[in-house]
């Protein structure tokens, strides 16, 4: 069976010092212009249809410009990618729509671009319609559209088409949390129907869950390939130790394995219990984490936790004082809770880290598990928490 | 190219039913400027070149025959200046669409190039019924617009792909356009006849594959004076040159001209 999307040494580089003269100069004669920066290098990979692909890494880590080349946005310096059938893309927010024209009209069009006979976009129009809630607003032109209602009809139509690839750019962290649901649903949907999935995510819970396997770009280049749990978890662990304040040593990744000890699972859950990556100041947070500690594992078992911001700053930090505060499942297993009943935390991005070590020793930096997870707020109040305060005048 | 302009059929439909439509979206009178603009320069020129310098096609022409000799040659010669001019600035206009997804990018300035002839097959229809009502022709050559039709979508194709692709790189290309365009309208026969051309400027004027084209037209609508055959053909060369040409300009420029947009 042939893959339905199979890159093989994908490289991407973009002149740095060029003047349009030089540039065309090369392209007619061939010859190589000198400075030039590195997107993407040496990239192979195939998706099965049915299958699903994830991409991880930093800003800047290549991690766009490889899903624009899947999907034919963009090409490859060198290298290849062959796709197999029709390619649904969302690289940003709307699917390249014209903001003059009615959300109806950019359906037909990208329909059309997607090369689909007339009669089959009439087909799917309704359903797009349908998913992207916007049935009052359809025959209206889209620059009258929020960004959440743009959102909503670029997802619609780029998973609309019944495309046999599908290539998502980071779409899924947008729009409000019960549309967020309704696209994921449609991704897993898309996937069991026989569809290929690229995907690009910094959620990468979402990654670990859709994908059976993914990538992780560093600086263009493959730093880890395969598995998409085991990538996906060596991509947390580097950035809980990326931001880690006490980092010091060298890449130690797979160290807490070598302690005996490791984060088995770990979930952010609202006040309901349901599993959730945005929150509302003073609402409820709860951290739910299992531990495995093995039987070479030395000293009494403890948990840390830490909040940080995007940028490193170590809001909180905190550890259990006693193994009565785990809840023991035997054979070295330990669940453990934290709950922030009234989150302070004021609007921002945000990752909780967790590590597992002995009570008396510090975790290994390479031993920090991550979840990014976001707050939302309204009010007059900026930074890092709320402090509870009261306005007064004079005396 | 051909093959992928008809694979892409419906997606051309689309762009240039979308261009016309843009272009009367949130205007009151609409398809009115697109017929006053042409019917301004009709009148005008046939009130300069005719009533004032008094030139005339043929010894015993009348106004009349000046206006529709004008309007022959006015016709194809706007659609290849709209098609090209317009095409210049296609693919920065469109690129908030071709960068994110797959585009073939020869359906821009070829639903470009359509669009304008759209309006020139509007202004034929027009033509026609002026002919029919003056009844200074008998319609014996129309059949033969049709061949000019395909040459003249072959040669505005190849000029608007190349005039497209390099804008992206070199903006003066729409500057250079325009004055290209202004030259060639002078030094083609289109507000005079060939033959009121000093001796010592036939040979340049032959020379002009544009100077062939619109005799032809004339030709086919008005049934005189008969072309050079070896002009016409030199005007079909050409413009199958033109199309070879614009085609490989694109296709060596396609993939870096998306980075640039």
């Amino acid at each position: 069976m042939t893959p339905a999307v199979r890159a093989v040494r994908l490289s991407k580089f973009y002149g740095m010092h060029w003047s349009p003269r030089s540039l065309l100069r090369q392209i007619l004669t061939g010859r190589d212009s000198a400075q030039r920066i590195r997107a993407l290098e040496e990239v192979s990979f195939q998706v099965e249809a049915g299958q699903a692909l994830g991409v991880v890494g930093q800003n800047g880590s290549g991690k766009t410009t490889l899903l624009k080349i899947v999907s034919g946005a963009a090409h490859p310096s060198s290298g290849q990618v062959e796709v197999d059938g029709s390619v649904g893309a969302l690289l940003d927010l709307g699917a390249g729509f014209h903001p003059e024209f009615s959300g109806r009209e950019n359906i037909r069009f990208i329909g059309a671009l997607m090369g689909l006979e007339p009669d089959r976009v009439r087909k799917a129009e309704d359903r797009i319609v349908a998913f992207s809630e916007l049935e009052e607003f359809i025959d209206k032109p889209v620059r009258t559209y929020s960004a959440g209602m743009y959102v909503r009809l670029g997802f619609a139509v780029s998973t609309g088409f019944h495309p046999s690839v599908l290539v998502i750019d980071e779409a899924l962290g947008v729009g409000d949390q019960p549309f967020q649901k309704k696209c994921t649903d449609r991704i897993v949907a898309i996937k069991k129907r026989g569809a290929a999935i690229v995907i690009c995510s910094h959620n990468l819970y979402q990654i670990k869950t859709l994908c059976e396997e993914a990538i992780w770009l560093r600086e263009g280049r493959p730093q880890s390939q395969g598995d998409a749990v085991t990538v996906v978890e060596d991509y947390g662990r580097f950035l809980g130790q990326a931001s880690a304040p006490r980092d010091g040593s060298a890449d130690t990744a797979g160290s807490g394995s070598a302690r005996n000890c490791r984060i088995a699972s770990l979930r952010l859950v609202d006040g309901s219990g349901a599993r959730c990556e945005s929150f509302r100041t003073g609402e409820t947070l709860r951290l739910e984490i299992a531990a495995e500690f093995a039987s070479g594992f030395r000293g009494r078992p403890s948990l840390r936790v830490a909040i940080r911001r995007d940028d490193g700053l170590t809001i909180h930090e905190t550890r259990t004082r006693s193994i009565e505060e785990l809840q023991s499942l035997g054979g070295g297993r330990y669940r453990g809770r934290v709950t922030l009943r009234q989150m302070p935390l004021l609007a921002g991005g945000y990752r909780v880290l967790v590590a597992a070590c002995s009570h008396s020793e510090e975790p290994e930096p390479g031993s920090w598990s991550a979840i990014p997870f976001n707050v939302r707020s309204r009010g007059r109040e900026s930074g890092a928490v709320r402090m509870e305060h009261r306005w007064s005048g004079g005396s | 190219m051909l093959s992928s302009l008809l694979r892409h059929r419906h997606l051309i439909r689309e762009l240039v039913a979308r261009d016309i439509r843009s272009r009367y979206v949130g205007s009151v009178a609409g398809l009115f400027w697109s017929i006053l603009n042409p019917a301004l320069q009709l009148a005008l020129y046939t009130l300069v070149f005719s009533l004032v310098l008094e030139i005339r096609f043929g010894p015993e022409a009348s106004t009349g025959v000046f206006a529709l000799n004008l309007f022959a040659a006015l016709l194809p010669w706007m659609a290849i200046q709209e098609g090209v001019v317009r095409s210049a600035r296609t693919f920065i206009e469109n690129a908030n669409i071709i960068k994110k997804q797959r585009f073939p990018l020869e359906t821009l300035p070829f639903s470009v190039l359509i669009s304008a002839f759209v309006h020139q097959l509007l202004g034929t229809v027009v033509f026609l019924v002026v002919l029919a009502v003056t009844q200074l022709t008998d319609f014996r050559f129309l059949v033969l617009i049709f061949p000019l039709f395909a040459i003249q979508i072959l040669m505005t194709y190849g000029l608007a792909a190349m005039a497209a692709s390099l804008n992206v790189f070199f903006r003066d290309v729409a500057q250079l356009l325009g004055v290209l365009f202004m030259l060639f309208f002078w030094v083609t026969p289109i507000v005079y006849p060939r033959s009121r051309a000093p001796e010592t400027y036939q040979f340049l004027l032959s020379l002009n594959p544009l100077t062939h084209m619109v005799e032809a037209y004339r030709f086919a609508f008005l049934g005189a004076p008969e072309p050079s055959f070896w002009g016409l053909l030199y005007w079909g060369v050409l413009s199958l040159g033109f199309y070879r040409l614009g085609r490989y300009v694109l296709d060596r420029t396609r993939h870096q001209l998306v980075d640039l947009l």
